[in-house]
């Protein structure tokens, strides 16, 4: 108290405010170096209500700044998926249900809307079913709470895991059906009916229209999703501070405790199971129309996993936080869809990593030293057993140049045990970077290596042309794949080994195959990389820091 | 009707056979469970991790097999594919568990299950990227050939001795129900017994049955599976119940903090509990292969599942339990596939577990515990 004299005067008593409470921010201290510029940042842009200003003004001047059609894009799907997590905020952030089904709120949302505005001809070529989107969309988030209300009433008994497992049930029963109810005996129809489009979903569905006011673009829908946004945001904020969200609170840390001061936690489960669907529901109608289809898929297993890495990102239970965790996880994987921003994303955080992960800091640098030593040891190693290929493709045309001179049969070079790519435009892969071409330059990445089975005959020849049973052939693919089981493997050895010296003698190895991994897999597949970084995301996450980037740490009662 | 009758006794055997390795995945799930109380749902990649690892080992020993095939080769190979497999998966769960959930131990209950959904995404991707996704099959015929089978006429012979070994095992029973005296290993084995010999009941009265009904076939790969899975019962039996490490993993299970207070080295025990389930779910990776003959880097999720809810219904954290949950789950979507439709059967096995939980919400063998304040 004494290194701040100023806070007995700074504070205006007032009724229902606590003094201890109100200098919380005083008393806190820095985080030294980046860390606390950004907790300053943190605090002064997402103290009080003032975040939800910023972001809606950056948000509103977006369609201003750029009519880039990708842009808008992306910033039609932060909002939209934005609204998805802010539905499971409240079930799971606020209530602290484990919903695991969550995402099929999002389909009864979207296949409401659909069945209100398409032409339904897998149904019967005839029918179409045309209403307003206003009645279609309040329909859709009407019918997402009766869902709701439904799955929560029926799982009212069950806590903790049992409820997520019934509710992860409900979630697959829905895809389930959406995608197999596609011959079904209808009373009053002869045939077998296909009720609903089967994974192929509904499409050509009609874009919404206002009070004759049609939305067609995507700066139409994404204005359309901000308004519901910020509406959903001032919504769910006061009801934050209301009673229920108070007893949501105090039912997420102690179920027991809350019933013992007078409070239902029956009601309290089932409103949030209704109103976080609701959320869902209505987000899922607006996909459908801004998408113009819906498909099963649209809220399979991924979807409800990036629900949940998006509201765990920013921190469970922080409003904020939901916004956050949307806006990285809709503008990041795209970007990364990039071969430029990905290599960069790639290398620096590895280097983050590097300078971070490990005390003495001069870790970081004498192993990336090293690696950078040993793999240009690699390179030359490589070119002095045997020739990359390009050289030996020169050396083959300047052979087949003297023999058309001379006349005589000149025998090229003989390639060495290893064909191997020493220019990357050799490569079949995209790169439209100068750090990756730089990076894969440098590399020694074998082109089709042979190893004969020792138990195979002699008479089986690994240098032709179709190898025969009996030799393992190993492309730059599997290069590429075996690099990146060694990297994972490394990587727990490492987490292992206290010894500095051991320690940088792997690190130097585990960097080099790490850098082999990403040039010659995950930057080439990127939609695969993206759910794996995800998945590591989720764990380190867990780990490092379970309140997320924005949350609060919790009291665990014990 | 009289085509459901004749059906009834094949659906019986591939329920038996699906049950089995669902038992198999829900052991780990339970053990897991009751030990930690958390729902790893990692655990059905590992077991899609010991069905790639059964894979390319008999894709090595293919042409050997292919060659000359000998009934000595083939359970070698097979005994390997099984040891392999459970030796990867077991240390993969250990290490699953250090990385992943040890740091969590005192967390909030949501932290380790977000890290468990972050876990399965990462290995599933992870392998999607390394093989690919395609659905690879297993070579199961170069390793058990497909003539091996029972049929009809062997059933009813089958079936009798399956009777008469129950009539011995409820004997047994009986004699440890009344020699029980308070004496925790005659009260399980009582249990234990009379839920085999109702069982094995049930299964040799319609194998006696079967013939009469229509045609049925047991191929030898099921064979394989179920007793393989029986023998790793037994022995995953005589490990909890015989050994001191497992007293210390039933202690852990009790009360963790007590045990911990009597000298047991908890993190010792939940090492050893991954170890023995994830083991066991590598082995039900491989026998799955054996029996269904494909394997892809998705058939983790549904097993997963699968070997969850069979263990909440047979009362997760409850060894017994889980074998029996895992037994009723397999006849459940046998029947459902075979007798109401191949797309729902999924939906039916999520009913089935929800009317367990609403009757018994602590599953059917499960002792109700009172919530502690």
């Amino acid at each position: 108290m004494s290194e701040n004299p100023n806070t007995q005067d700074d504070f205006k008593s007032e009724i229902g405010k606590d003094q201890w409470v109100e200098q919380y921010g005083n008393r806190r201290q820095r985080r030294p170096g980046v860390l606390g510029i950004f907790d300053t940042l943190t605090e002064v842009l997402f103290s009080q209500r003032r975040w939800i200003l910023v972001v809606l003004i950056v948000g509103a001047l977006v369609p201003f700044l750029t009519d880039n059609e990708q842009v808008l894009q992306i910033a039609g799907d932060v909002v939209i998926f934005g609204l998805l997590a802010l539905g499971l905020h409240i079930v799971a952030g606020y209530s602290g249900l484990l919903d695991l089904g969550f995402a099929g709120f999002f389909l009864v949302g979207g296949y409401t809307y659909a069945y209100m505005s398409a032409d339904l001809r897998f149904i019967d070529p005839d029918l179409s079913v045309h209403l307003p989107s206003i009645i279609s969309i309040i329909s859709a988030t009407v019918l997402g709470a009766l869902v709701g209300l439904l799955l929560g009433a029926s799982s009212l008994r069950l806590s903790g895991d049992y409820l997520a497992i019934v509710t992860l049930g409900f979630g697959l029963a829905l895809v389930n059906g959406l995608e197999g109810l596609t011959r079904v005996q209808v009373p009053g129809f002869e045939d077998a009916v296909n009720l609903t489009g089967g994974p192929d979903g509904i499409q050509n569905l009609d874009d919404l229209a206002f009070f004759g006011l049609e939305i067609s673009t995507k700066t139409g829908y994404y204005w359309v999703g901000l308004i519901a946004l910020t509406i959903c945001i001032l919504g769910v904020y006061h009801m934050n501070a209301s009673p229920t969200g108070r007893a949501w609170r105090s039912m997420r840390e102690d179920e027991l405790a809350t019933q013992a001061m007078g409070m239902d936690p029956r009601g309290l489960k089932l409103r949030a199971f209704a109103i976080g669907a609701a959320i869902a529901a209505f987000a899922g109608a607006l996909h459908a129309a801004r998408q113009g289809s819906i498909f099963p898929s649209d809220g399979d297993t991924p979807r409800l996993i990036i629900t949940y890495a998006t509201v765990v990102l920013g921190g469970l239970g922080s409003l904020p936080g939901v916004v956050l965790g949307a806006l990285i996880m809709n503008i990041v994987p795209p970007a990364l869809q990039s071969p430029l921003i990905s290599a960069f994303l790639f290398y620096g955080t590895l280097l983050i990593l590097l300078f971070t992960m490990f005390r003495p800091r001069w870790q970081g640098i004498v192993s990336l030293l090293g690696a950078g030593i040993f793999g240009t040891i690699l390179l030359f190693g490589a070119g002095l057993l045997s020739p990359p290929n390009y050289v030996l493709e020169q050396l083959a045309e300047e052979a087949e140049e003297l023999s058309e001179e001379t006349g005589e049969t000149v025998t090229p070079a003989e390639p060495g045990i290893l064909a191997w790519y020493a220019m990357p435009e050799n490569l079949d892969m995209p790169s439209n970077s100068i750090l990756t071409d730089t990076m894969r330059s440098w590399l020694v990445i074998p082109e089709d290596v042979r190893i004969k089975q020792p138990w195979a005959g002699a008479e089986v020849d690994c240098s032709e042309r179709r190898p025969p049973d009996g030799c393992w052939r190993l492309r730059t693919d599997d290069f590429g794949n075996a690099a990146f089981v060694l990297a994972i493997v490394m990587v727990f050895v490492l987490a292992r080994v206290d010894t500095i010296g051991l320690r940088i003698a792997l690190m130097i190895p585990t960097i080099y195959l790490m850098i082999v991994a990403w040039e010659l897999r995950l930057s080439v597949e990127t939609s695969v990389t993206r759910k794996i970084f995800i998945g590591l995301l989720l764990v380190l996450l867990m780990i490092y820091r379970p309140n997320g980037l924005l949350g609060t740490r919790r009291v665990e009662v014990v | 009707m009289e085509d459901l009758l004749a059906q009834l006794p094949q659906q019986v055997l591939n329920g038996l056979t699906l049950g089995a390795i669902y038992a198999l995945i829900a052991l780990g799930y339970s053990m897991v469970y009751g030990v930690l109380q958390l729902l790893n749902f990692a655990h059905g990649d590992v077991f899609m991790i010991g069905s790639f690892v059964g894979f390319f080992i008999l894709d090595a020993f293919v042409p050997q097999l292919r060659e000359s095939f000998s009934l000595g080769m083939s359970i070698f190979v097979i005994a390997l594919m099984l040891i392999a497999a459970m030796g990867v998966c077991g240390f993969l769960g250990v290490i699953i568990e250090q990385f992943a959930y040890r740091p969590l131990r005192n967390a909030p209950r949501i932290a380790p299950l977000i890290s468990a959904l972050g876990v399965s995404f990462f290995i599933q991707n992870a392998v999607l990227l390394v093989l690919g996704g395609d659905r690879r099959n297993y070579a199961r015929n170069f390793v058990i050939p497909p003539q091996f089978r029972i049929e009809n006429a062997d059933f009813f012979a089958f079936g009798g001795v399956l009777v008469i070994s129950a009539i011995i095992i409820g004997l047994l029973a009986l004699g440890a129900y009344i020699a029980r005296k308070n004496n925790r290993l005659f009260n399980d084995a009582s249990r234990l017994l009379g839920v085999l010999s109702i069982s094995f009941i049930v299964a040799g009265a319609l194998l006696m049955l079967a013939p009469f009904g229509g045609r049925m076939v047991l191929s030898a790969s099921r064979i394989v599976a179920i007793a393989s899975a029986i023998l790793l019962m037994a022995v995953l039996w005589a490990l909890v119940r015989r050994t001191r490490i497992g007293a210390a993993m039933r202690a852990v299970a009790t009360d963790q903090e007590a045990a911990a207070m009597m000298g047991v080295d908890v993190d010792r025990v939940v090492m050893f509990t991954f170890f023995i389930g994830s083991a066991l779910a590598g082995a039900a990776g491989v026998l799955n292969g054996l029996v269904l003959g494909q394997v892809y880097h998705f058939i983790g999720f549904n097993a997963g599942l699968k070997g969850f809810i069979a263990a909440v219904i047979g009362g997760i954290g409850n060894i017994p339990g889980a074998m029996l949950g895992g037994l009723l789950l397999g006849i459940i979507e046998a029947f459902a596939q075979g007798f109401i439709s191949s797309t729902f059967q999924d939906v039916i096995v999520f009913l089935a577990l929800i009317v367990v939980l609403l009757l018994r919400p602590s599953g059917l063998l499960g002792a109700r515990i009172a919530q502690k304040v």
